[in-house]
């Protein structure tokens, strides 16, 4: 069949399924089995390829998800959120816009506990859109700089992005989470310094009424409420960084940590609250690996057909120069990014782009940045966009002022791309002083 | 949003004390404690190395098995608690009843179908293993269709969640039906 | 007039390992000799399945033919161990001569079993051992030191000479020798160069612990639809393959590797005759554990001792 043919095909039958409400890992799963059905000649050979991407999942590079989701959730359970955003609230409360920027950078701490988009603006979302509304501020603004600021959970490090990324092309996940660093508070200060003109603007022409007066002392004060997370996240990205331990027990040090730090430290943890924050980390597990596991199935029907080699032809083909191949590939992550899910997207994509970015030379922990920095994008554009979906959750608000308050986040993110594309020595800068060139 | 719409869009039903949804919470539960033991296992590995030297190949060869069994033992309980992402865009803007049809029906069914086949997969993978004695390829060579089994299990018990949901929804249908003839 | 059928071949090497122009030769040679009546789609680089899918998805027919690697397949097929035991060839000559003397049809009975029939059998490459300050030849020195294992075999072997096995993703290599998780790993010259793991351990230490095996697998029940004629001729473009890895591999492993190395200011030294014997002597132990449940052992080593 036409390579044109084949992937209009496969395209719509996953978009007339993701729009009928299937959940997106069936969707992505079933396409795949029809594709693996018919790229195999109605034989029976889809069934051990299905099989054999679900047992992919037990693949050692991959245990490191389920750890940091399961530290995510009993850091979320000890009630470190609120301690967060006091802290950081206390420290931007002179400021223009205080609320939003101690919520984007309460995000943006968070993100170092917790490898996941998703979690991290669901923790701080949970704590800090409530306010939002208490303190009459601008909800739908509130609710874009928590859709937004979660997005850090998959750039800072831990990130289960980079953990798939690593997996699938070979490079060192510990290279890839300190790559993350610079561009992650590069695109945090942005946020924030958009926030601060915008608020400046407006409360010029109306001050807040509720601006609670913060001493200096107060603030240096409510370091101590979170002094255990910076303990922990030194422990856990130190561990990794200066290799004591693998990412992967660095996840287990750290979930095993958190744990004793909510039950000891902040005492918001009860044993019995161990064990359901342990339960609740399932969930969000099971939902990324089903997806992890649609989007590998997809990936060998995307394989089969002749797909990926077809489009890496036909990208090569064309003769364009690095730059025009890059900005090509970037408009594709962006629209695939508002359909597929980061995880899907990963999987399906990256086996398929890879091979393109190494032949022009491209560095593969450059790329993995430009990468996930498209998928934060994606978190953020309808119809699937995930931080959309857990903040619509949390401020039973309508989607479209979920998607407004976030529109400014999403063009700041994609002009924080073209930055990071252009200037790789933001991305390459960290890792290379670390751990040398390449 | 996906993960909590609630019951007013019919994509769950409420949760009863069936059997299956019993064995699916406790599925979850299963889960959770072995995660739990393989974050405590890990930690305890690398803290041999440096103090004894070395590890044990079955923490090596045992832990990474933790996703694969978490995802599918968590299968049907994720689904109970509505947390399987999904799309209502569309949806939402359909009349209430095609939303009603669609979520009720239609996505239950489809669901039963993937997870149908990948369920049969997984279980002609399991009976494959089993026949076959195999083991992972290390020490302590693992007998694998125990885990693997985990696939069909985590399958098969959301597909009779589902098909019960559906029973149960359509006796609803009918009973409407026949009192509106009343 | 034979059928055209159209072949699957999976294998999980990149443009740039040459071990896998091998099996692009024999899609490319099966091509030629059969006129284009057998066409064979190659996936490279582990885009459609990994190394630890090859047989599975080959013995259920999910592709048609793809490459086995024993270690990966000792799960599936115990034997295997048997062919991958410590120190069992003296060099390629005498590691081809017992291929020839029974191992080849050792192995395929074992693979056939299992509904996969091997066309090609060659060496996956000696597993070296490489230390990021120091040579590791004698059982002493093994004594204590940090190495990632493969698993297999490897593992045991390790463990006998006393040194303490961790496991690490091969992603995490690099930073586990730069940080000091592991002093050292075992793998063959052709990783260890091409990963560039020789820049965080530059000692290697010739010692040669085992050699694994590889091959091209093919589903059996496709082997049996085809024609005599074509079953032939994916056996002679198997034989040219075969003939190819051989020499790739002996080239590689007795000049190519030592020029990279010198090159790369690696050091390098190979085991004297006498350290060998030690080190063999030392590592006896994990025959007597495979022999309980592996009674095959005795044959191997028969074959193995004629063709020496
Ligand atoms: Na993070
Ligand atoms: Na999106």
């Amino acid at each position: 069949m036409n390579l044109g043919i084949t992937a209009g095909l496969v395209t719509a039958g996953l978009l007339a399924l993701l729009l009928l409400g299937i959940p997106i890992a069936y969707v992505l799963g079933m396409t795949g089995i029809f594709g693996l059905y018919s790229a195999t000649g109605g034989t029976s050979a889809w069934m051990s390829l299905t099989s054999g991407a679900a047992l992919h999942l037990s693949s050692s590079s991959l245990l490191a998800i389920p750890l940091f989701m399961l530290m995510s959730a009993y850091i979320t359970e000890s009630g470190m959120g609120p301690k967060l955003l006091d802290f950081t609230d206390k420290w931007f409360s002179k400021m223009p816009g205080a609320l939003y920027s101690a919520a984007l950078a309460a995000c943006g701490v968070f993100s170092t506990l917790s490898g996941s988009s998703v979690a991290t603006a669901g923790a701080i979302g949970g704590v800090v859109i409530p306010e939002f509304k208490r303190r009459g501020l601008n909800v739908k603004r509130g609710m874009g700089a928590v859709a937004a600021g979660g997005t850090l959970g998959v750039l800072i490090p831990p990130s289960t992005a980079f953990i798939i990324y690593g997996e699938l092309t070979e490079t060192s996940v510990a290279r890839l989470f300190m790559a993350g660093i610079v561009p992650g508070i590069a695109v945090l200060s942005v946020f924030i310094i958009y926030t601060t003109i915008v608020s400046h603007a407006e409360e010029r022409k109306a001050p807040p009424i509720d601006a609670p007066d913060v001493t200096w002392v107060e603030r240096w004060a409510s370091l101590r409420q979170i002094w255990s997370a910076i303990v922990l996240m030194v422990a856990v990205l130190g561990g990794i960084f200066f290799g004591v331990v693998t990412p992967t027990e660095a996840a287990a040090l750290g979930a095993l940590s958190a744990m004793l730090i909510g039950v000891y430290v902040l005492k918001g943890l009860t044993w019995k609250g161990v064990h359901k924050a342990a339960v609740r980390s399932i969930y969000s597990i099971t939902m990324i690996g089903t997806i992890l596991l649609g989007g590998l199935i997809l990936g060998r029907a995307v394989t089969m057909l002749g797909i990926s080699q077809g489009l890496v032809d036909l990208i090569q083909g064309t003769g364009q120069p690095g730059w025009m191949i890059i900005m090509w590939i970037m408009l594709l992550l962006l629209f695939l990014g508002m359909f597929l899910d980061g995880a899907a997207m990963t999987v399906i994509t990256i086996p398929l782009l890879f091979p393109v970015i190494s032949s022009y030379g491209y560095d593969p922990v450059w790329f993995a940045i430009v990468f996930v920095v498209n998928t934060e994008i994606g978190l953020l554009t309808p119809p699937v966009g995930m931080n959309l979906f857990v903040v619509k959750a949390i401020s039973g608000e309508p989607m479209i002022d979920v998607v407004k308050g976030a529109l400014p986040y999403t063009l700041l993110l994609t002009l924080m791309l073209v930055v990071l594309i252009v200037f790789p020595q933001i991305t390459l800068w960290l890792p290379d002083l670390l751990m040398g060139p390449r | 949003m996906s993960h909590n719409t609630g019951p007013s869009d019919d994509s769950t039903e409420p949760v009863g004390n069936n059997p299956l949804e019993k064995l699916a919470k406790a599925a979850v539960h299963v889960a959770a404690i072995i995660l739990q033991i393989a974050a405590v296992a890990l930690v305890v590995n690398a803290f041999y190395r440096y103090t004894v030297g070395g590890g044990f190949s079955v923490i090596d060869e045992g832990t990474r098995f933790s996703l694969l069994i978490v995802v599918f033992l968590g299968l049907a309980g994720t689904h109970i608690v509505g947390g399987h992402v999904k799309v209502d865009l569309l949806l939402s803007a359909l009349p209430r009843r095609a939303m009603s049809l669609i979520n009720g029906y239609l996505v239950p069914v489809a669901s039963m179908l993937f997870l149908g086949m990948l369920g049969w997969s997984g279980w002609a993978a399991t009976v494959q293993m089993y026949k076959q004695g195999t083991t992972t390829p290390s020490q302590p060579y693992i007998t694998m269709w125990p885990i693997n089994a985990v696939i069909p299990f985590g399958c098969g018990l959301l597909i009779l969640i589902l098909l019960l949901h559906l029973l149960r929804r359509i006796s609803r249908a009918l009973s409407r039906d026949v009192s509106a003839q009343d | 007039n034979a059928e055209s059928v159209t072949l699957t071949l999976a294998h999980q090497y990149p443009a740039t390992q040459p071990i896998g122009d091998g099996y692009n030769l024999w899609a490319k040679r099966v091509e030629e000799l059969s006129n284009g009546d057998i066409a064979v789609r190659v996936f490279p680089g582990s885009t459609l399945i990994g190394s630890d899918e090859s047989f599975t998805a080959v013995s259920s027919g999910s592709v048609s033919a793809s490459n086995m690697i024993g270690g990966f397949q000792a799960g599936d097929i115990p034997e295997l161990a048997s062919i991958t035991m410590p120190f069992l060839f003296d060099d390629y000559g005498h590691y081809k001569r017992a291929v020839d003397g029974g191992l080849r049809e050792l192995a395929a009975g074992w693979y056939e079993a299992k509904n996969i029939k091997l066309l090609s059998f060659f060496p996956k490459g000696n597993d070296q051992v490489f230390h990021k300050s120091k040579f590791l030849m004698t059982p002493e020195d093994f004594v204590g030191a940090q190495i990632r294992g493969v698993g297999g075999v490897s593992d045991d072997v390790l463990r006998a000479l006393g040194a303490n096995v961790v496991r690490l993703p091969t992603t995490e290599v690099t930073q586990g020798l730069q940080r000091g998780v592991v002093d050292g790993i075992v793998t063959n010259c052709v990783a260890h160069i091409g990963r560039s793991w020789h820049e965080q351990s530059p000692y290697a230490s010739i010692v040669s612990l085992k050699n694994d095996i590889e091959g091209l697998g093919l589903n059996l029940d496709v082997w049996k639809g085809l024609s005599e004629a074509q079953q032939k001729i994916l056996m002679d473009a198997a034989a040219e393959m075969e003939a190819f890895e051989w020499d790739l591999m002996e080239r590689v492993e007795s000049k190519d590797c030592f020029a990279d190395w010198a090159e790369r200011k690696v050091n390098v030294q190979v085991t004297t005759p006498e350290q060998k014997e030690a080190l063999k002597a030392k590592v006896a132990s994990v025959y007597d554990d495979y022999k309980a449940k592996l009674p095959i052992i005795e044959d191997v080593r028969k074959i193995v001792e004629a063709a020496r």
